[in-house]
């Protein structure tokens, strides 16, 4: 890449720099990393656009190391309990954390399968800033305290994300009430191999559930409780 | 002009070539050696996009009211901060939530527009940005007609109706209480316009910032 001279020759070393500060179209990850060797192999700055998933990615290096990171406000995941499970989530009462939901399917999006369904961990691989947000549905019945969600890095039983908790109080009832809160939206700086996990949990000593399922209304309306989890990238 | 269909026995002149470069995506080590690069034949143009290894950002070169701007991409993270301690809030006034200052989970400040002490962040390119936030408060007590406990955005000193997000507490307290500000987008103007959080409370009491309820503040640039 240089200002270019009358009377200037054009290289092939010149052609391929050229090729390389082009948007690159590729079918799939193999051709991509097939094609990008030697005076191709990849560069930080460089863009592909790959076919198989219709994401446009971006080479950036960090710490000496290369990734292929999606352009910003590229959705990463995006989770949801199994849609059509009937199965509750019981939540350990006394202040008891737990994972928000399990048997969580893709609804939508789980790109590169950053998003874990047997370990609940969302896992990007791409060091960044990530834009993240859960909701987590309660289904409390008669008991009284406090529900909170929040989000944890690098481990279930560590602390909160700072500015992702959230929590209501929804007070005792003699009926059957559920209600939702989402965990405050984050912005957090995620290295190649952090992770962050959805946890949910109530205060008192009586049992509530995190709903697992839908159900329609005697008046026919469809009613989704699933609880879910987003994550944005949002780049460097 | 390069963008164009080539025929066959076309000669390809060295400003031809120009053009070409300044439609690729322009990598340099850093602000300075692309100012110092792109002069000329290459001088900024709108659309022209580069890669600054520094930083490991990609920026457009964009002209708003005939003044040149190299933007950031779209949802861009702007700033983010965290509050370093907690907050004294009086009863039945608005606070302007101040402190942003802990560095965790990688604390973002673009262009340092984020003033983090003040909690105030006046950006310099005009655009459409997405302002996100929240508090907890250590007690949310009834009372204090007309503030109840609230968070929402501030424009230039003013609160944003549109943005504010209510805990109304009837009777009795709740201890403590964690809520978002709602999501605010807006177009600011680049020169002067800027954006606080501020939090209001029936009765007075403090922010918390203990393990996940740390107050919170930020923005993404979303583009013209």
């Amino acid at each position: 890449m240089k200002r270019w001279a009358t009377d200037d020759l054009v290289y092939n070393t010149d052609l391929n720099d050229m090729v390389a500060g082009g948007n690159l179209v590729f079918a799939s990850v193999a051709a991509r990393d097939a094609f990008l060797i030697g005076d191709l192999a990849p560069v930080a700055g460089m863009t592909v656009y790959m076919q198989n998933d219709s994401i446009t990615y971006k080479r950036i290096d960090v710490g000496g190391i290369g990734y292929w990171a999606p352009t910003p406000g590229t959705l990463m995941a995006c989770m949801v309990t199994s849609s059509g499970s009937t199965v509750d989530q019981v939540l350990s009462p006394d202040g008891a954390a737990a994972v928000a939901y399990k048997t969580p399917a893709n609804y939508g999006r789980n790109l590169n399968n950053c998003f874990s369904t047997t370990t609940y961990r969302f896992t990007p691989g791409v060091p960044g800033f990530y834009e993240m947000e859960g909701l987590a549905n309660f289904y409390h019945g008669t008991v009284d305290g406090y529900r909170a969600t929040w989000l944890c890095l690098n481990g279930a039983s560590q602390a909160a994300i700072p500015g992702s908790w959230n929590h209501a109080f929804p007070g005792g009832s003699t009926t059957n009430t559920q209600f939702g809160i989402f965990t405050r939206t984050v912005c957090c700086y995620l290295g190649a191999t952090d992770y962050v996990t959805h946890m949910a949990m109530h205060n008192s000593t009586g049992q509530t559930y995190l709903r697992g399922r839908s159900d329609t209304s005697s008046a026919g309306y469809q009613y989704n409780y699933d609880s879910c989890f987003t994550a944005k990238y949002l780049g460097l | 002009m390069a963008v164009r269909n080539w025929a066959d026995g076309e000669l390809l002149t060295s400003a031809a070539l120009n053009e070409i470069t300044s439609s690729m995506t322009m990598r340099f080590a850093n602000a300075a050696a692309r100012d110092s690069m792109l002069t000329g034949d290459l001088a900024p143009a709108v659309g022209m996009t580069v890669h600054l290894a520094d930083s490991g950002m990609t920026f457009m070169y964009i002209v708003v009211g005939g003044t040149g701007y190299w933007a950031p991409l779209p949802e861009t993270l702007c700033f983010y901060g965290r509050q370093a301690a907690a907050q004294a809030l009086a009863g039945g006034q608005y606070s302007v939530i101040t402190n942003f200052t802990l560095a965790d989970h990688g604390n973002r400040n673009l262009y340092g527009w984020f003033d983090a002490a003040a909690g105030r962040f006046t950006p310099k390119i005009p655009g459409v940005y997405e302002f996100f936030g929240g508090v907890s408060m250590a007690t949310a007590t009834a009372g204090g007609a007309g503030y109840t406990n609230r968070c929402g955005m501030r424009l230039n000193g003013s609160p944003i109706a549109a943005s504010e997000n209510w805990v109304n507490v009837t009777s009795g307290s709740y201890a403590p209480v964690s809520f978002n500000a709602r999501k605010y987008t807006y177009i600011m103007n680049g020169t002067a316009d800027y954006m606080e959080l501020d939090a209001s409370t029936g009765s007075a009491t403090n922010t918390v910032v203990t393990s996940g309820m740390a107050p919170t503040f930020g923005a993404k640039y979303l583009g013209q």
